[in-house]
């Protein structure tokens, strides 16, 4: 569970970024954190790891104060961020140094994620391109075998073969005890595997929802003329061949979640989805 | 940053300006070596607070690292603090040997005398020897290229970090040699920290001597060495505590 309570944060007093913060996150989901450049999503997320440090409040995960940074808190949570640099060492030397700080780590999993994202003959991953070395810790992620895995745009850099690995991949890890976290703005490649939405916009949590909730009250569909009532519609875009609507799920059918459109709706239309999420 | 670099001149310009008597100069040892230690520490500790923690990736690669804070600020200053400040003594006393040989035409027995005993000291100016000049350049260039090369980064991002001790020695050199040619001996422009101090006789009763800081080597290492390395190990330690990203 990660619970944040009253959290403020902020880099300069006068503008902060998160001010009486309150939400918690149950374990065993995948959540797809969503929102505008400079919303906060790499500063949560560094929140949650322990990067920094709440300013106001507390953050418990797991009962622990990721702050304190203990060595037991740390060993059960990995955060794959958006910028990597990985050290000028031999594929070899890195796991003899780095897998043994986490106890779950599987050597026979990370072999099978290299695998699986082509990249197993690299030796040394600190030559190889960016997506390449994205691929390398990704699965050195995957391979510890954590309780929370916190990626911070973790398709950014990977070839569209890799993308469909990755869903795979984070689908076959879900169990209930773990959670992770993803933070992204490419959330068509993700659509497939997240279950819980979280938008922030204008330093809230505007949507805090999982998918079935989402759709259950949200329609997402496409015509091929633009709608003549507005009532209901919360968001329409002219596309190819129609129109992109979310309206308000009247006839209760669930529909496919575009998560694209509703962070676009959240951001145009922010109070509108939060009357019909929080009927 | 260049005001860390102007405190070690002044402590160095100090040590130069006062030509004493050598009972003199055992009274004031302790402040002159103070002066210098606690700049070249502050200096240090500049430096080394720069490597650690000025690359952002690099911060979050080593806070998210599960073991305690202790144990990750031991491992970075072992691999930075303690081996760059070997490496950097061992260069130093590389330049240092060089230029001894280029002073004293190659002659080994003389460096080796100039070590062990306080003695009339003769010294022929070889400053315009070219093939003087040329050891010098090349020891100073394998000097920068060591020191630049002990890093895990680019050279380049390296390169602003190492310039102000590299500078310092040369131009250490320069300055000593346009404004204290006649005060101290040739053999001082670059010197041992710490141990020896040369001083030309400008007064009648006293020869050339070389007098000695009066540490050995072992009371260095105890009372200067590992003192300092103790101090950033503290001081990471309490950084490594309190950094953000």
């Amino acid at each position: 569970m990660i619970e944040f309570k009253d959290y403020c944060f902020y880099y300069n007093k006068k503008k902060p970024l998160f001010s009486g913060f309150n939400f918690k996150l149950p374990k065993g989901k995948i959540y797809g954190l969503f929102g505008e450049n400079g919303s906060g999503k790499t500063t949560l997320l560094n929140a949650i790891s322990g990067l920094n440090f709440p300013k106001e409040g507390e953050i418990l995960v797991n009962n622990y104060s990721p702050s304190d940074r203990l060595p037991s808190f740390l060993n059960d949570v990995f955060m794959v961020p958006d910028t990597l640099e990985l050290p000028k060492i031999k594929k070899a030397s890195f796991l003899a140094i780095y897998a043994a700080y986490y106890p779950n780590f599987s050597l026979t999993d990370f072999e099978s994620y290299l695998k699986a994202f082509s990249i197993a003959e690299i030796e040394k991953p600190y030559r190889a391109s960016f997506g390449q070395q994205k691929k390398f810790m990704l699965a050195f992620a995957f391979a510890c075998n954590t309780g929370f895995v916190i990626l911070d745009e973790p398709t950014n850099g990977l070839d569209i073969p890799s993308k469909n690995q990755f869903r795979k991949i984070i689908a076959s890890l879900m169990n209930d005890e773990r959670t992770i976290i993803i933070s992204t703005h490419q959330s068509r490649d993700l659509e497939q595997v997240i279950d819980h939405v979280l938008v922030i916009n204008d330093k809230k949590l505007l949507v805090n929802e999982g998918v079935f909730d989402i759709t259950e009250k949200i329609a997402f569909n496409f015509y091929n003329s633009k709608p003549e009532y507005i009532d209901d519609v919360l968001l329409c875009e002219e596309t190819i061949g129609g129109y992109k609507v979310i309206e308000k799920n009247i006839e209760g059918i669930h529909t496919e979640l575009d998560i694209e459109m509703l962070v676009t709706a959240c951001f145009s239309n922010p109070d509108a989805i939060i009357n019909v999420l929080n009927k | 940053m260049v005001a860390i670099g102007v405190l070690i001149f002044i402590s160095l310009f100090i040590l130069r300006i006062c030509v004493l008597e050598p009972e003199l100069y055992i009274v004031f040892r302790w402040i002159l070596f103070f002066i210098l230690v606690y700049g070249g520490s502050h200096a240090f500790i500049f430096i080394i607070y720069k490597q650690l923690f000025k690359s952002k990736i690099k911060t979050v690669s080593l806070l998210s690292l599960p073991n305690s804070k202790f144990e990750k600020s031991v491992f970075q200053n072992v691999v930075i603090v303690i081996g760059s400040s070997l490496l950097f003594f061992i260069i130093f006393k590389i330049m240092d040997t060089s230029f001894w040989y280029i002073m004293e035409d190659f002659k080994n027995e003389a460096y080796t005398k100039m070590l062990n005993a306080k003695v009339h000291i003769n010294h022929k100016i070889l400053f315009n020897n070219r093939i003087g000049y040329f050891f010098l350049l090349l020891n100073y260039l394998f000097a920068l290229y060591y020191m630049l090369d002990i890093s895990l980064g680019e050279l380049a991002k390296r390169f602003r970090v190492w310039l102000l001790p590299i500078l310092y020695m040369p131009l250490n050199y320069v300055l000593n040699y346009l404004f204290f040619k006649d005060t101290m001996t040739k053999n001082s422009w670059v010197q041992l920290p710490f141990t020896e101090f040369n001083f030309v006789n400008n007064l009648e009763k006293y020869e050339d001597y070389v007098i000695r800081s009066g540490l050995d080597r072992f009371e260095i290492a105890i009372f200067v060495i590992l003192p300092m390395i103790m101090l950033l190990l503290s001081i990471n330690y309490f950084k490594l505590k309190e950094k953000e990203v």
